[in-house]
C-alpha cells in the first residue's frame, strides 16, 4: 500500500519509516524509529532525490512507482552515499534502465566501491553547477564531512527547497506527520534531533559551520533532510540549534551529573550533590547512571548542558570501563567548551579522579575542570561532607559565571556573524548600489 | 566547636611543593628552638587557644600522633602539646586501629578525615601514602620522627629527626615559654592565593586544522609544535592526501 505525501505542488515524499531497526548504524538505539526520506520531483523531467535503507526498500519502491505512474524516471540525484540512503540505488537502477544518475565525483567513486553499476549513466557535478529539469533549476553545494566526505546538498533555486542530506535530520519515525508545523518539535522531537546530530555529525562542527555559512547566502524556504520532518515554517529555530551544537555551545546553563557505581556509594554521592545544588537554587540538574544509559543519550545531554560532573569508582586502578567509554565518546565526537567537576571513589587505591582529569585535560578541547574534587574512600564520611559542599559551591559559582560568559559570548558571535554577512552582501552589490547604501548610511 | 584560631593566613600548597627543610642545629633543644623561631617567623601565633577535641576536619591546627607513641598511656604528653600549640588532637590510622589512642573520627588519612588547616604536627607518623592523602591540603606540615628515611620527611615543610618522646616535652615547654608575638607584617605566612575555580585543559582547538576529505585533525602539539601555516605547501593530509590549502581551522566561534 502506498504511503506518500505531497511536499510542494510537484514534489513528493516517497520515503519510508523504519520501526524495526534496533540500532542505527548498529550502535545507537532508536526506540522511536527513524525515517529515510526520499523525494520525487515531477517536472518536465522526473527527478528522485536520494534513496532509502535496504530494509525499507519494498515500501519505497511502491511509493516511487505510485507517484511516477507510467512516467520514466529521468534522473536519480544522490546527495549522500551512506547505505542508510544509498543501499537501494542498485534496485532503482535495475528497474529503471532509463535513469541517469547525477552526483559528484567522490560519490561516484563510493558507488563503485559499494558495487553499484553506474557505468555509462553518470552525470558528474561540481560545487556551483546547475541542472534544469523544466520549471526547476537546482544548484549544488558541497557539504564535505557533514557526515561523509562526499556529502553535498542540492538547492532548488526555483522554489527555495534545500535537499539537505543528513544535515537538519533527526531520529524518530514520522507517523504521517511530515512538516515541522504538524508536530510539536520542541516538545516531541528535539531530544531525538539532538541525539541524532551530536552522535552522527557532532565531531564535524567546523564543517557544519562552513555549510551553515554557505546556506545563509541562499534564499532557503524549506529543508528536505534525509531523516525526520521537513522544515517549512520555523527554520530559524532549527538553524539556531545546529549553530549551537556545531560551535559546541551549550543550549542550557545547567548541570549533568553522570555516575559510575557498583555498590551504590558513588551513586549516593551523585544524588547528594544534585540535592545540594537544588537546595542552592540550581535546579536545572540531571542525574544519569552511566551503566544504565546508552552513551548516545549521554552524549546528547553533554552537548545540551554547560556543566558535566563525573562521579566514578576506581576499577582495577582505572576509570570504571563504562565511564571511560562515555569519555571516549565525548572525545571522538569533539565535545568542547564544557566545565567538568570530579567525584572519585575507591577502596584501596583511588585513581579514577586523577585519571578522568587527565583524560579531559588531554582530549577534550577548551574545557575547564573545577578544582574542588570529592575523594571518597568506599563510602562518604564527614570530610566528604565538607568537600561536597565545596564542590557544590564551586558549581553554583561556575553556573553564575557561565551565565554571564555565555550571554556575552553569544552577543559577540552574533555581532561577528552580522558583520561577516554584511561584508558578503556588500561584495555582491554593484559599485553603484554600494555607493547608494553608503550615502544612505551617512544621511542617517 | 571550640576552634578559636581563624586569623591565620592560608596558603594552598600541594604535597609536592612542601619545603622539606630538615632542622639540624645539633641538640634536640636547639632544633626545637629553631623550629619555634621559624614558625613564629612564618606568622604563627602560639598564644591562641583551641578546644583540642574540636572536629579535625574543621580545625586550624592539629597535633597528630602515630605509632611512634608506642603506648596509649603516653597520650598526656601529646595533649599537653596540643594545648600549648592551640591545636586539636588527631592520629594516624594505625595509631587508631592498633592502640586506639583516639576515637575513629580523629584519624587522618585517605579513609579517615582530611585535615585542611594551617599547621599539622606529625609526631611519630611515618607518612604512608594513605596518610598523606589526608593532609595534602594542610598549609604547614611539621614532622618529628626518629627514622631519617621516613617518607614523612619528603612530605613535610619542617622536620626534626629524633625521638618524639624526648622532643615533644621540649617543644611543649618552648611553646609555653614567653614567646615573641609574630609581627604579621614582618614575614607573614605567604598570602593565601585565592584557589582558582578551574584548571583549563591542555587540549584546544586553537592551532588545529581539519581535513574535508576524511576529518583528520592536524595538532601542532603532536607535530613538534610546527604551526600549520609553517608546513610546506606540498604538505598533504596523511590519511587521504587532501592538499594543505583545503584544510580548515578547527576553531569554532564562541
Ligand atoms: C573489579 C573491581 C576492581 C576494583 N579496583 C579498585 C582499585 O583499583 N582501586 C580501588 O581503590 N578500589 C577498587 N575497587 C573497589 C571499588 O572502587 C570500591 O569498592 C568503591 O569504593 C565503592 O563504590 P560504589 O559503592 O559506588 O561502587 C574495585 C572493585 C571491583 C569490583
Ligand atoms: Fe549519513
Ligand atoms: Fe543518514
Amino acid at each position: 500500500m502506498h504511503c506518500v505525501r505531497k511536499v510542494t505542488e510537484d514534489l513528493y515524499w516517497v520515503g519510508a519509516n523504519d520501526y524495526r531497526t534496533e540500532l542505527f548504524e548498529n550502535i545507537h538505539p532508536i526506540p522511536e524509529g527513524v525515517s529515510y526520506n526520499s523525494y520525487l520531483l515531477l517536472d518536465e523531467k522526473t527527478v528522485l532525490f536520494d534513496c532509502v535503507d535496504w530494509g525499507v526498500c519494498r515500501t519505497f519502491l511502491e511509493n516511487l512507482e505510485y507517484v511516477l505512474k507510467d512516467r520514466p524516471l529521468d534522473y536519480l540525484l544522490i546527495n549522500h552515499m551512506e547505505p542508510d540512503h544509498a543501499a537501494s540505488i542498485a534496485e532503482v537502477l535495475l528497474r529503471h534502465p532509463e535513469t541517469t544518475v547525477i552526483s559528484n565525483e567522490k560519490a561516484f567513486l563510493f558507488m563503485r566501491q559499494f558495487g553499484f553499476d553506474v557505468e555509462g549513466r553518470m552525470d558528474t557535478v561540481k560545487e556551483g553547477d546547475t541542472r534544469c529539469f523544466g520549471k526547476h533549476t537546482v544548484t549544488f553545494l558541497l557539504a564535505e564531512m557533514v557526515h561523509w566526505p562526499e556529502a553535498m546538498v542540492t538547492f532548488d533555486t526555483t522554489n527555495g527547497v534545500l535537499f539537505s542530506a543528513d544535515a537538519f535530520g533527526s531520529f524518530g519515525n514520522l507517523g504521517g506527520r511530515l512538516f515541522d508545523d504538524e508536530v510539536d518539535f520542541d516538545r516531541d522531537w528535539i531530544d531525538n534531533a539532538r541525539r541524532y546530530f551530536t552522535n552522527i555529525v557532532g565531531k564535524y562542527g567546523p564543517f557544519v559551520q562552513k555549510l551553515l555559512a554557505k546556506a545563509k547566502t541562499a534564499p532557503i524556504k524549506m529543508f528536505c533532510p534525509l531523516h525526520g520532518p521537513v522544515w517549512r515554517t520555523n527554520l530559524g529555530y532549527y538553524i539556531d540549534k545546529h549553530d549551537k551544537w556545531s560551535r559546541y555551545i551549550p543550549e542550557e546553563n545547567g548541570v549533568m551529573i553522570v555516575y559510575a557505581s557498583m555498590y551504590g556509594n558513588t551513586e549516593s554521592a551523585a544524588q547528594a550533590l544534585a540535592s545540594r545544588l537544588c537546595d542552592k537554587g540550581i535546579t536545572n540538574v540531571r542525574v544519569y547512571d552511566v551503566s544504565k544509559t546508552h552513551a548516545s543519550y549521554l552524549v546528547a545531554e553533554a552537548f545540551k548542558y554547560s556543566h558535566i560532573i563525573l562521579a566514578s569508582v576506581t576499577y582495577n586502578l582505572n576509570i570504571y570501563p563504562v565511564m571511560e567509554d562515555f569519555l571516549h565518546h565525548l572525545k571522538v565526537l569533539n565535545l568542547s567548551k564544557r566545565v567538568f567537576g570530579i567525584i572519585e571513589n575507591g577502596s584501596w587505591a583511588i585513581k579514577s579522579g586523577t585519571l578522568m582529569e587527565k583524560y579531559i585535560d588531554e582530549n577534550l578541547k577548551d574545557c575547564r575542570i573545577i578544582n574542588s574534587r570529592v575523594t571518597i574512600n568506599s563510602s562518604g564520611n564527614r570530610s566528604n561532607e565538607i568537600e561536597m559542599d565545596e564542590l557544590a559551591d564551586a558549581i553554583v559559582k561556575s553556573v553564575e559565571e557561565e551565565a554571564k560568559l555565555l550571554e556575552a559570548g553569544e552577543k559577540a558571535v552574533a555581532e561577528a556573524q552580522a558583520a561577516a554577512e554584511q561584508k558578503a552582501a556588500l561584495k555582491k552589490m554593484s559599485a553603484k548600489e554600494r555607493m547608494a547604501l553608503r550615502m544612505k548610511q551617512r544621511q542617517k | 566547636m571550640g576552634v578559636t584560631i581563624t586569623n591565620e593566613p592560608f596558603r594552598i600548597r600541594g604535597k609536592d611543593e612542601r619545603l622539606k627543610v630538615i632542622i639540624q642545629e645539633g641538640s634536640n633543644e636547639a632544633n626545637v628552638n629553631k623550629l619555634v623561631e621559624v614558625l613564629i617567623g612564618d606568622g604563627f601565633d602560639f598564644s591562641l587557644e583551641a578546644d583540642m577535641m574540636g572536629p579535625v576536619e574543621e580545625a586550624e591546627r592539629a597535633v597528630s600522633v602515630g605509632m611512634g607513641i608506642i603506648l596509649k598511656s603516653n597520650m598526656p604528653m601529646i595533649e599537653e602539646l596540643a594545648k600549648s600549640a592551640g591545636a586539636v588532637l588527631a592520629c594516624s590510622r594505625p595509631a587508631y586501629e592498633r592502640i586506639q589512642v583516639l576515637p575513629r573520627e580523629r584519624f587522618v588519612g585517605m579513609s579517615g578525615v582530611k585535615f585542611t588547616g594551617t599547621l599539622y604536627f606529625a609526631c611519630g607518623i611515618s607518612g604512608a601514602p594513605q596518610h598523606l592523602r589526608g593532609i595534602s591540603k594542610a598549609h604547614t606540615v611539621v614532622a618529628i620522627n626518629k627514622n631519617p628515611d621516613a617518607p614523612i620527611f619528603k612530605n613535610c615543610d619542617y622536620g626534626i629527626v629524633g625521638d618524639m618522646n624526648e622532643i615533644i616535652p621540649l617543644l611543649t615547654a618552648k611553646l609555653n615559654s614567653d614567646l615573641p608575638k609574630p609581627d604579621p607584617n614582618a614575614k607573614p605566612v605567604q598570602v593565601k592565593p585565592e584557589e582558582p575555580l578551574y584548571k583549563e585543559t591542555k587540549a584546544t582547538a586553537r592551532g588545529r586544522y581539519v581535513c574535508p576529505g576524511c576529518g583528520y585533525e592536524y595538532d601542532p602539539d603532536k607535530e613538534n609544535q610546527t604551526a600549520f601555516k609553517d608546513l610546506p605547501d606540498s604538505w598533504a593530509c596523511p590519511e587521504c592526501g587532501v592538499p594543505k590549502k583545503d584544510m580548515i581551522s578547527a576553531v569554532t566561534l564562541g
